[in-house]
């Protein structure tokens, strides 16, 4: 059903902005009462110039008179091998009675809403079916990125150099970060974004401290660094009391 | 080193990032005016915090370079707010008093703008990027070159090695720009790789001379007697060199930052990609072909009118539509973020983000100046749809209208930005005048340039600080620090802006009628006399400075009294935009629609990036293509960004150089 609403919204797309290309053009052919006293807002018609150069019969600005129209209307069959055959002029004046491809883009638009709303009621089970890697935030995922925090700032004493530091941090990035990251998606698409915000936000704080912790290791300013992963860790707690009020609030 | 506090917001990195600021500031404006080119500096202060924080005076953490950064960013950033649009009015009134209270109020709008904008988009840094999760490539770059040196040395010489290699690969697009004595430096275009001319059909053969021609209008459009260039400027025609048709256009851009950024966007910016097939390789040759385009315009010249007349408009409609849903879906995240900031609950010791109180203590007051600068800088009318209120409410409208669009067109360039690394800030300008010109009537030109030229300052602001605080997410800054730093520095652009266009416009005047009054000086008595007075030329064609960016605006301005301006297709792609965000994901519309609006080959170069980021995660996996590929592309971004810079500041030099040698 993905692959329906994907190819609905750039069916739908595509003819609502082809369609859209005409809205301010009309045909040369219209009754008079239609194009009379229109503006041109585009150069109009073309004839053979010198040197094989072709040149607009009615420049931009000019009013669409009987002179010109007629001018017009003459020469729109073209220069055979040299100049195709032209049908429309553009004008500055727009009515939707006059529009061309109207219809185009209206059911452009249909389409194109049509497939939206296909690709919105089957996003959340797509989403869910991803790449098994994704690490699901849970309460369990949070706290076992909690416990290796913990872990660092138990041997945070012994480390002594910031380079240590960086690596623990680094290693804690990949391992929970990076794929909690990518699992954002099922989660919001499970909980909703408004449910899902304050948890997000909170495991957000998480990755800003241990990246904090890893500025001030890399400056050598190892206390600061600590005290940024003791951040990351109350962090880690707010994530926890969130993710259970959510929990509860679905029960 | 323990027990020391670690320097974050400290006077050197303030200093020093408002002095880089002022220089980039001053530099900018008249590199802006003169040959069109404007650029944040994110990387370039960054790159001068290292070598001047740290290499020079020994001083300066991570987060102090970033704190440098941001406020350089801050002052130099909003230098196109101003060049865009206050030029304008002495475009249109040569005699356009200087240094005038008009233009100070203007300034002082400017700056009450920038602060505003900084102010608007604080709350939405939870929603952008802690849950949308925006890339922001710049923002991420500089994170990079920020970590390099803790990053160990193999991560810095990659960083490197990638600035040179863009350098070297850049300059040749851009070296053009310099010239010595009449001669321009040797670019791309001057290697002459051109396609082969066909051999002359034999006489009398009519089908192989038809077959010549034929091949012969494929291979010189110009009709010079030589073949199109392949490597034109900036520009490599593969299309050209593949035979492809000239409509189908097939053209990359020489920008190792537009790849860089592509793959920093990865695969999330395909769909940029995707909307520039859709604008150039579907929409532009079906409009052709269908007739809508007149009849004058040839193959080659498909790409370029359909963007104008068509792609470029549909875009901004689609930017707009696709922003409001945007913000529809991202309501009861901006909620939560909201009430998070509101109760200032505090989880740690520190207080992590700027609070409402405060926000709304800056911003009150900044709406209070906008209102006293249209209030005196606006002529009263009749005329448009405020015609029948009085003055003061038609100015109280003006400003309420000014401050939700501030809000407003910030979220689409903060988000754009986020996505691509593109704002359409040109686009987003014109709409303000347009708005402005409906309001308060067309002839009401100083206001809508007034309030133009505000909210192109406030949304540089926010793009600006969303960037930056995308980067100190990365590093780990605390952001209520880099919220209040670029706050309290966003009203000093503006004002070195404008005393530098004074400055020029000055100098201008001078030369002007000094060249003036030696032309008439040999001319003879009758022409002497009809030219009358010699008057000089504050800024535009015919000096130094042409103010390429304000001269289209004066164009738009002109198309509006005209009743020239497409409605309707911003109509159009504004219901696209809305439909698309409706469906997978609600930045769809943006994001198509600012392919919509870019010129086609900076969007294939930046699509070959993301699909160079899929194939590496796919070949080395996400963690490499993460690990190696992050810094490669920040060296293509800073390598880029530091030569365009050296080059336009040498482009600038070397007349005054000429003439002293």
């Amino acid at each position: 059903m993905q692959w329906v609403a994907a190819l609905l919204m750039m069916i739908g797309t595509s003819l609502g902005v082809y369609g859209a290309a005409s809205a301010y053009y009309v045909p040369i052919d219209a009754p008079d009462n239609v194009i009379l006293n229109l503006t041109l807002n585009d150069d109009a018609g073309a004839t053979p110039g010198d040197r094989g150069a072709i040149v607009p019969i009615a420049k931009r600005g000019r009013n669409l008179d009987a002179a010109a129209i007629a001018e017009l209307r003459t020469n729109s069959a073209g220069t055979p091998g040299q100049i195709p055959a032209w049908k429309y002029v553009r004008v500055k004046e727009f009515a939707w009675s006059r529009w061309p491809g109207k219809w185009i883009t209206v059911t452009g638009t249909l389409m194109l809403l049509g497939g939206a709303l296909l690709a919105r009621k089957t996003r959340g089970v797509v989403v869910a079916a991803e790449d098994g890697s994704v690490m699901t935030i849970s309460i369990a995922s949070i706290t076992g990125l909690e416990a290796d925090i913990e872990a660092i700032l138990r041997q945070s004493q012994s480390l002594g150099a910031g380079k240590a530091i960086c690596d623990l941090t680094d290693a804690i990035q990949r391992r929970w970060i990076t794929p909690l990251v990518r699992g954002q998606q099922p989660f919001i698409a499970a909980n909703g974004i408004g449910r899902a915000a304050e948890s997000l936000s909170a495991l957000a704080a998480v990755e800003r401290n241990l990246n904090r912790a890893w500025s001030a290791a890399a400056d050598d300013y190892l206390e600061e660094s600590i005290e940024a992963l003791e951040d990351a860790r109350i962090y880690c707690q707010s994530t926890r009391e969130k993710l259970a009020k959510l929990e509860r609030g679905a029960a | 080193m323990t027990g020391k506090r670690y320097p974050e917001v400290t006077w050197s990195s303030m200093v020093f990032g408002i002095f880089v600021g002022v220089l980039m500031n001053a530099s900018m404006t008249y590199a802006g005016l003169k040959i069109g080119f404007t650029i944040t500096g994110s990387a370039i202060a960054a790159v001068l915090g290292f070598g001047v924080l740290r290499g020079v005076l020994r001083r300066g953490s991570i987060l102090e370079v970033n704190l440098a950064q941001t406020v350089a960013s801050t002052v130099n950033t909003i230098t196109s707010g101003i060049i865009f649009t206050v030029p304008v009015l002495f475009l249109i009134d040569r005699d356009q008093p200087r240094g005038g209270l008009g233009l100070w109020l203007i300034t002082l709008a400017c700056a009450a703008g920038a602060v505003m904008g900084c102010a608007f988009i604080v709350p939405l840094r939870k929603q952008m990027i802690e849950i949308d999760r925006l890339r922001f490539p710049t923002g991420t770059a500089m994170s990079a070159i920020l970590r390099a040196p803790g990053a160990g040395g193999k991560k810095s010489l990659v960083l490197l090695v990638a600035a040179i290699f863009a350098a070297i690969l850049f300059y040749p697009t851009a070296s053009t720009q310099l010239k010595w004595r009449g001669r321009h430096a040797l670019g791309y275009s001057d290697q002459e790789w051109r396609l082969a001319m066909p051999e002359p059909a034999p006489a009398g053969d009519a089908s192989a001379e038809a077959a010549y021609h034929a091949q012969l209008h494929r291979v010189d459009h110009d009709r010079d007697g030589k073949g199109d260039l392949v490597l034109d400027g900036e520009e490599f025609h593969l299309g050209r060199l593949l035979g492809i048709p000239d409509f189908l256009a097939l053209t990359l851009a020489i920008s190792p930052l537009s790849f860089g950024a592509g793959y920093l966007s990865g695969r999330p910016g395909l769909m940029v990609l995707a909307g520039g097939v859709l604008a150039y390789w579907v929409l532009a040759p079906a409009a052709y072909l269908g007739g809508f385009m007149p009849p004058t315009v040839q193959d080659f010249q498909v790409t370029e009118s359909a963007r104008i007349g068509l792609t470029r408009p549909l875009g901004i409609g689609m930017l707009l539509g696709g922003a409001t849903m945007g913000i529809v879906a991202a309501l009861p995240a901006m909620r939560a973020a909201l009430k998070s900031i509101a109760s200032a609950t505090r989880i740690t010791k520190r207080q992590d983000e700027m609070d409402l109180r405060t926000i709304l203590l800056i911003a009150a007051p900044c709406a209070i100046v906008l209102f006293f600068a249209a209030h005196l800088t606006r002529t009263p009318s009749d005329s448009g749809w405020l015609g029948g209120l009085p003055f003061l409410a038609q100015n109280l409208v003006i400003t309420i209208v000014g401050v939700v669009w501030i809000w407003f067109a910030g979220i689409i360039i903060a988000q754009c930005t986020g996505m691509t690394d593109w704002s359409p800030i040109s686009g987003i300008a014109l709409l303000t005048v347009v708005l402005v010109m409906l309001l308060g009537g067309t002839s009401d030109v100083v206001g809508a340039v007034m309030v133009g030229a505000t909210l192109c300052c406030a949304v540089t602001a926010s793009a600006d600080m969303m960037t930056d605080l995308k980067t100190g997410q990365l590093i780990g800054s605390i952001p209520r620090r880099q919220q209040m730093s670029q706050t309290l520095t966003a009203a000093i652009g503006p004002f070195v802006s404008m005393a530098t266009l004074m400055l020029i416009i000055s100098n201008n005047l001078e030369q002007t009628k000094s060249a003036e009054i030696a032309r008439l000086a040999n001319a003879p008595a009758a022409e002497r006399a009809a030219a009358g007075e010699p008057q000089g030329i504050p800024i535009g064609p015919g000096t130094e400075t042409p103010a390429p960016q304000a001269t289209a605006l004066l164009a738009v301005i002109n198309g509006m009294q005209g009743g020239e301006l497409p409605y309707a297709l911003y109509g159009c792609g504004a219901v696209l935009g809305l439909l698309l965000g409706v469906g997978a994901f609600s930045g769809l519309g943006v994001l198509v629609g600012i392919s919509m609006y870019l010129p086609f080959h900076s969007i294939l170069t930046y699509g070959l990036g993301c699909v160079t980021q899929m194939i590496v995660a796919k070949v080395k996996g996400d963690d490499w293509a993460e690990e190696w590929g992050v810094p490669t592309c920040a060296g293509f971004v800073i390598g880029e960004g530091l030569l365009a810079l050296g080059i336009a500041a040498l482009a600038l030099a070397l007349p005054s150089l000429e003439k002293m040698f």
